[in-house]
């Protein structure tokens, strides 16, 4: 048996009540992960905290107590015989047990002990330690039970027995430091010396050897390790041969066990919510936390995917600052948009597990504003800006402003920086933003900075960059883990091929049929009678005409180039298609119709039965293509009879206008059509259209859809013309083509624009802009500026409700005359709203939280003017969407139909309408389920329901493409804390089970759910269904779980199967499809778990491509059934994958993600 | 209260700076970045004795805070550092909050070099440090020459 596997079979046998650590299974060696079993533990603890019921506490306590020591001892073996991938497992695995053991101690002093003094010889010596300095500290001899009594209440560790304290005692006579008489006990003045708890702990974390041979190197403690963090990754990499990621996380290790700033300042100036002693920070959130205080904050950056909770780990570093600083010093978060500000307030004082930090103490605005709340005596301790503020240049510079900068730094004695969303600056390293992060790298090297941190959701295409900025990728949080748990979202990835439709097939067909009859007719007319007419035309009239008729037009060098091919033309052998300009030349000079060329060439007999196959061909595709230019050409009447007219143009370079007049005027001949004919090619994309509708539908078909993002390339519906007719391309071409279907309720946003359909039934953006007022203004805006007020008040429920109703009877009058000239002004705000509201505020009685309300409802408050400002910015959007602009749309197919086009402002209405966007479709309350973004939609685009995303582009934008990716993984909003809560208890209680899709022996759904608070088995119950199946695996139930209250999102990449460059291609040995070498080479960083077998792929085949028989001849059809069979019971299979990915892949995971290994 | 900072380990031909300030966060700033750009520094919080017992430095520059402004002496410590120094006074510049023209004239009537106004680019900052140095070394060359000369 290997070590790893006896260690845990060794825990297992020790323990009874909890559940086992995983076992190695196969040959694929896996690992105990302790986030979900020290999370259920923790929450049991509290539970029973809460209760009143100590045994269980106690209980609780020693369990987790258990894993630690054990986890320990595993530690200690992979150290020795330097096996990588446990030491890494059990160094987390130690983190998360200290971590949640500390929440413990600081939450039950009296029930947990300090993690050090679980260690027998180091809890004797403390025991030893603190009864000699009692009896050092006191008047005079002390007896047992007092001493016993000023122990415990020391409050230092657990409550110690007499037995426990007579041993110290005695241990203390023996070496004469203490001394007995008649029962009672008194130090001696022999010289005492306490244990170095600090190296303690390092012999306790890295066991006795190794901790020797680095006491020997220079680091004899804890504190050196975290202090020269720097070198001991040397050290450590010598003395064990283990690589930077090792030292990481013994670094983060370390700084877990040495006692907390809270311990060491437990009350900071600020007053905030205790957020570290919580219980609401996820284990890996502590993890991260952990890994940035080891490095002390500097200029470590922290990859973790969207809706991971990065803001809470930032709220941890802010906690940890808090408590340290002094008075006018700052924190500063910056930030991508004004949404991530408005999130960032909420979070540090708004939301219930947040910091709630009095909002005085959080600033959101621009660095102007702040200068003037400074010069008026507000000192806000965290300071929320863009990046855009920040870095904005001098006016009229255009420069980076280092002065600026500095000069921000100096008057707000900034201290620490958080860089949210970093990967947004190392985008560009020539920007005013990146270089801000430099400014601040540097003031962090030499100390004028104390700390400086970074987030990133997608740092995958940046990483290189990163160093350009001095920052340092310290650590990926792997994604499985996440999606196990449903913080994000579970998904599988496809690939759609594309191809033509059927009816853009069939024209296909005809044209090349078409074109075979002109190369026949070609070569019956005869290529030396073709050059004999030709060069009887005068060189000049030869030139006259080819220009006119648009040869080479467009092109620098065009007249050279038509000198060239008209001489190649004199001389040619054979004429073929590329040389069907010659045939119009000489009609046009000649004045011959196709009957009069043949008759020349003596060839007219058969001409009657040629020109009837023309036009069978010509009157089939008028009844394929939408009515248009080309209908019209191929319906011009006297067709092969009439000679073409001589509408050329004599300008040496003819206008467009012009050639397209002079082609239209070939219409009558058979080379003329087939000259409009060759660029119908250029319209086609029927197809694309067809299979994001295919898509949509079998979706629908197979499971509940919530609604769908496509990300297209940007093109407009020619917002200057009434009329529109963008064909099939980009956003506006899709959009165009998706209105009147039946299912779905398109709406389409570039920057420029937001496109809804035009419906008189139901005027949509009517209905949008009364929501907007009402859901945004109403509520969002005026809750949020109410709390805001009376957060830090401490108000009582009663007077809260009163309060509030006045201030909603205000608002409302307010709100409701907002769109009207001048009404949403700042001074109209402050008459109508907070003027009145102030008035009764003064008059209410409130005591002495009046003068703070009333501080805060001032224009001159930062986030009263923010409020005012954001609620006129809506208050226009909404003014907008009622006034939206009709446009006639004409479909692809030719159908008529309209839209409403909204322009996009820029600024910050722009980012107001771009987040509406989100909003809107999240909402239930709007009939919009599909939305078509371009690339703007990335990082600060908070869409949260959707769970199809569309790449309609052809992976055109790989960055962008990845950012939106990560955006439709957000978690449903019904994935609640209780069910996080109830899966991580499910996937405890699995943990014994070997294969993953059997069911553990040892679990039985009933007892498991009566042992479940009432909030947790109410789900679980749902989940299960126990009336009727007795008892099942836990990950059954896990499964029934997410799918019920989570989202699986699915992801397709369109990719295109016709055309000379198809991004798709046969493998003859391989006799399988795949992609081209430029898309795989895209996706060799992608993984996701396959939906046909729950695999979990890293690498291009992760995203399995959808086919019937070949993408070459499949019709959107053949594709809408093949997926929609496909899609049948997929998002179980995906759970379950992502679940089993999890368990399995979870150490590969940590050894790829942690930076620099 | 006197807050004496010099800053160990520096090259001792670097000139010597003397800050008075009472802002601790400047006089940290300032204790960071001025000997990374090859100053000396000793910062002392305001106060007469503080003040006097710094002189016998001689320090290459004195950096003046503004609380001296405020706390109404209006500026008669540079009175006194004229009288004190005589001729050999060192070069002063003030930092001050007040961007007052009135203020930023009194200052430079009184003798001061420079006034750079709050809240302050260390390194513009430093910059305009060097700038009055060098300026006062030359001025200094161009005496000694004169008196060469004289004599």
């Amino acid at each position: 048996m290997d070590q790893e596997e006896s260690d845990g079979a060794a825990l297992q046998d020790n323990l009874s009540g909890v559940p086992a650590p995983r076992l190695a299974a196969g040959s694929v060696t896996t690992y105990w992960d302790a986030h979900a079993f020290a999370d259920t533990v923790l929450s049991e603890f509290e539970e029973a905290l809460r209760s009143g019921d100590l045994p269980t506490v106690r209980d609780r306590f020693y369990v987790l107590a258990a894993y630690f020591r054990r986890t320990l001892a595993i530690l200690h073996s992979s150290l020795e015989h330097r096996r990588q991938s446990s030491v890494e497992a059990s160094l987390q695995n130690l983190i998360v047990l200290q971590r949640a053991l500390s929440a413990m101690r600081r939450v039950a002093p009296d029930a947990a002990q300090s993690t050090l003094a679980l260690e027998s010889s180091v809890h004797r010596r403390v025991n030893r330690d603190l009864v000699h300095q009692i009896l050092r500290d006191a008047r005079g001899p002390l007896s047992l039970g007092t001493l016993v009594r000023r122990f415990n209440e020391l409050d230092l560790i657990a409550d110690a027995r007499p037995q426990a304290i007579h041993e110290a005692l005695e241990s203390l006579i023996l070496t004469g430091h203490a001394t007995e008489s008649r029962g009672r006990y008194s130090a001696s003045r022999l010289p005492y010396l306490e244990a170095d708890v600090d190296r303690a702990g390092l012999s306790i974390l890295l066991g006795p050897r190794l901790s020797e041979r680095l006491a020997a190197a220079g680091y004899e403690g804890l504190s050196h390790v975290l202090t020269r963090g720097d070198d001991f990754r040397e050290i450590l990499a010598t003395e064990t041969g283990f690589g930077p990621r090792i030292a990481t996380l013994v670094v983060a290790a370390a700084a877990a066990l040495v006692p907390p700033t809270s311990a060491l300042h437990p009350a900071g100036r600020y007053q905030h919510a205790d957020l570290s002693s919580s219980a609401h920070p996820r284990p890996y959130q502590r993890l991260l936390h952990a890994i940035f205080r080891a490095n002390r904050y500097a200029g470590q950056v922290i990859e973790a995917p969207p809706a991971s909770g990065k803001t809470l780990i930032g709220m941890l570093c802010i906690e940890d600052w808090l408590r340290t600083m002094g008075p006018g010093q700052s924190i500063v978060v910056l930030v991508p948009t004004i949404n991530y500000q408005r999130q960032w307030v909420d979070e540090l004082c708004l939301k219930e597990h947040g910091l709630r930090m009095a909002p005085d103490l959080v600033f959101a605005g621009t660095s102007r504003e702040l200068a003037v709340s400074r010069r008026n005596g507000v000192m806000p301790a965290v300071l929320v800006l863009t990046y855009a503020a920040l870095g904005r240049p001098t006016p009229g510079q255009g420069v980076f402003d280092l002065g600026g900068i500095e000069r921000f730094l100096q008057a707000n004695d900034v201290r620490h920086v958080i860089l949210d969303e970093v990967h947004r600056v190392a985008a560009n390293l020539k920007s005013n933003e990146a270089n801000c992060v430099r400014v601040f790298r540097e003031w962090l090297s030499d100390g004028s900075l104390a700390s400086l941190v970074g987030f990133s959701g997608t740092l995958t295409a940046y990483r290189q960059q990163l160093n350009g900025l001095g920052l340092e990728l310290s650590y990926v949080l792997p994604a499985t883990e996440l999606i196990a748990r449903g913080w994000v979202a579970p998904f599988a990835e496809f690939g759609a091929p594309f191809n033509l439709s059927e009816r853009e097939r069939e024209v296909s067909n005809l044209i090349s049929e078409y074109k075979a009859l002109l190369l026949d007719y070609l070569r019956r007319i005869g290529t030396e009678n073709l050059r004999r007419w030709f060069c009887a035309v005068s060189y000049d009239e030869r030139l006259r005409l080819a220009r006119g008729l648009g040869m080479y037009a467009g092109q620098r060098d065009a007249q050279q180039l038509i000198g060239q091919r008209l001489r190649v033309w004199e001389i040619k052998s054979e004429f073929s298609l590329n040389d069907i300009l010659v045939l119009p030349i000489v009609q046009v000079a000649n004045e011959w119709s196709d009957r009069d060329l043949m008759n020349q060439s003596a060839a007219g007999d058969d001409f009657d039965h040629r020109l009837q196959r023309f036009e069978s061909i010509r009157s089939r595709l008028i009844t394929l293509l939408p009515a248009g230019h080309l209908t019209d050409i191929l319906g011009a009447p006297g067709f092969g009879q009439s000679t073409p007219a001589q509408t050329l143009s004599q300008a040496t370079e003819p206008r467009r206008k012009d050639i397209d007049e002079a082609r239209e005027s070939l219409a009558t001949t058979f080379a003329g059509t087939y000259l409009a004919l060759r660029s119908w090619s250029r319209q086609v994309g029927e197809g694309r259209v067809s299979v994001v509708k295919s898509i949509v539908a079998a979706e629908r078909e197979s499971r509940k859809l919530t609604s769908v993002i496509v990300f297209d390339n940007p093109t407009l519906l020619e917002p200057s013309a009434p009329k529109s007719s963008p064909g099939y391309r980009g956003v506006a071409g899709l959009f165009a083509n998706l209105l009147g279907e039946s299912s779905i309720t398109p709406m389409a946003a570039l920057t420029s624009a937001i496109y809804l359909p035009d419906d008189a039934q139901r005027p949509l953006h009517q209905e949008v802009a009364d929501w907007l007022v009402r859901r945004l203004i109403l509520d969002d805006q005026g809750d949020a500026l109410f709390r805001l007020a009376i957060i830090a008040t401490r108000l009582e429920r009663k007077k809260q409700l009163d309060l509030y109703s006045a201030f909603r009877e205000l608002f409302g009058t307010y709100v409701g005359n907002l769109e009207q000239a001048g009404a949403s002004s700042l001074l109209q705000f402050n008459v109508q709203v907070l003027r009145p509201l102030r008035k009764l505020i003064s008059g209410a009685g409130l005591g002495r939280v009046t003068p703070s309300i009333l501080n805060s409802l001032s224009t001159s408050h930062y986030h009263s003017r923010e409020f005012a400002r954001t609620i006129r910015g809506y208050a226009a959007v909404a003014s907008a969407f009622r006034s939206a602009r009709r446009v006639e749309v004409l479909q692809a197919t030719g159908r008529r139909t309209a839209a409403r086009v909204i322009p996009v402002p820029g600024g910050l209405r722009r980012q107001l309408m771009l987040d509406l966007t989100a909003r809107i479709i999240d909402t239930n309350e709007l009939p919009i389920n599909l939305v078509i973004v371009s690339d703007w939609a990335r990082t600060g685009w908070n869409v949260i329901t959707p769970n199809v995303l569309i790449d309609a582009t052809a992976t055109r934008n790989v960055t962008a493409w990845q950012q939106l990716r990560g955006r439709s993984m957000r978690p449903a909003p019904t994935w609640s804390p209780v069910a996080e809560r109830l899966m991580h208890r499910l996937l405890a209680a699995d943990e014994g089970s070997v294969n993953v899709n059997a069911p553990s022996p040892n679990y039985d759904t009933r007892s498991f759910i009566a042992r479940l608070p009432r909030d947790e088995a109410h789900l679980a119950r749902e989940a299960a269904q126990v009336r009727n199946q007795a008892a099942e695996s836990s990950e059954q139930t896990a499964v029934a779980l997410m799918l019920q209250r989570n989202k699986v999102t699915h992801v397709y990449e369109m990719v295109r199967a016709y055309g000379s460059r198809p991004q798709i291609e046969y493998d003859r040995a391989a006799r399988t499809w795949e992609r081209s070498a430029a898309i795989r080479a895209k996706h060799t960083r992608e993984d996701a778990v396959k939906p046909q077998d729950g695999l979990f792929i890293r690498g291009p085949s992760h995203a399995p491509l959808i086919l019937n028989t070949d993408p070459r001849t499949d019709t959107p059809s053949d594709f809408q059934a093949s997926l929609a069979a496909q899609l049948k019971s997929a998002d179980e299979i995906v759970v379950r994958g992502w679940l089993r990915a999890n368990r399995e892949a979870a150490m590969e995971s940590l050894s790829g993600s942690v930076a620099g290994g | 209260m006197t807050d004496t900072r010099a800053s160990e380990e520096q090259d001792e031909s670097a000139p010597l700076l003397l800050v008075i300030e009472d802002d601790e966060a400047v006089v940290r700033l300032l204790t960071i970045k001025l000997p990374r750009a090859g100053f000396r520094v000793l910062a002392i919080r305001h106060g007469e004795a503080e003040i006097s017992a710094s002189l016998v430095e001689n320090p290459d520059l004195v950096v003046l805070g503004d609380q001296i402004a405020a706390r109404g002496d209006n500026y008669s410590l540079i009175s006194q550092l004229n009288k004190s120094w005589a001729e050999e006074r060192p070069p002063i510049v003030v930092l001050s909050s007040s961007h007052e023209l009135s203020a930023i004239r009194e200052a430079l009537e009184r003798g001061c070099d420079d006034y750079i106004v709050k809240p302050f680019s260390p390194s513009e900052l430093i910059q305009r440090l060097w700038v009055v140095l060098i300026r006062n070394r030359l001025r200094k060359s161009a005496h000694a020459q004169a008196d060469v000369l004289g004599a």
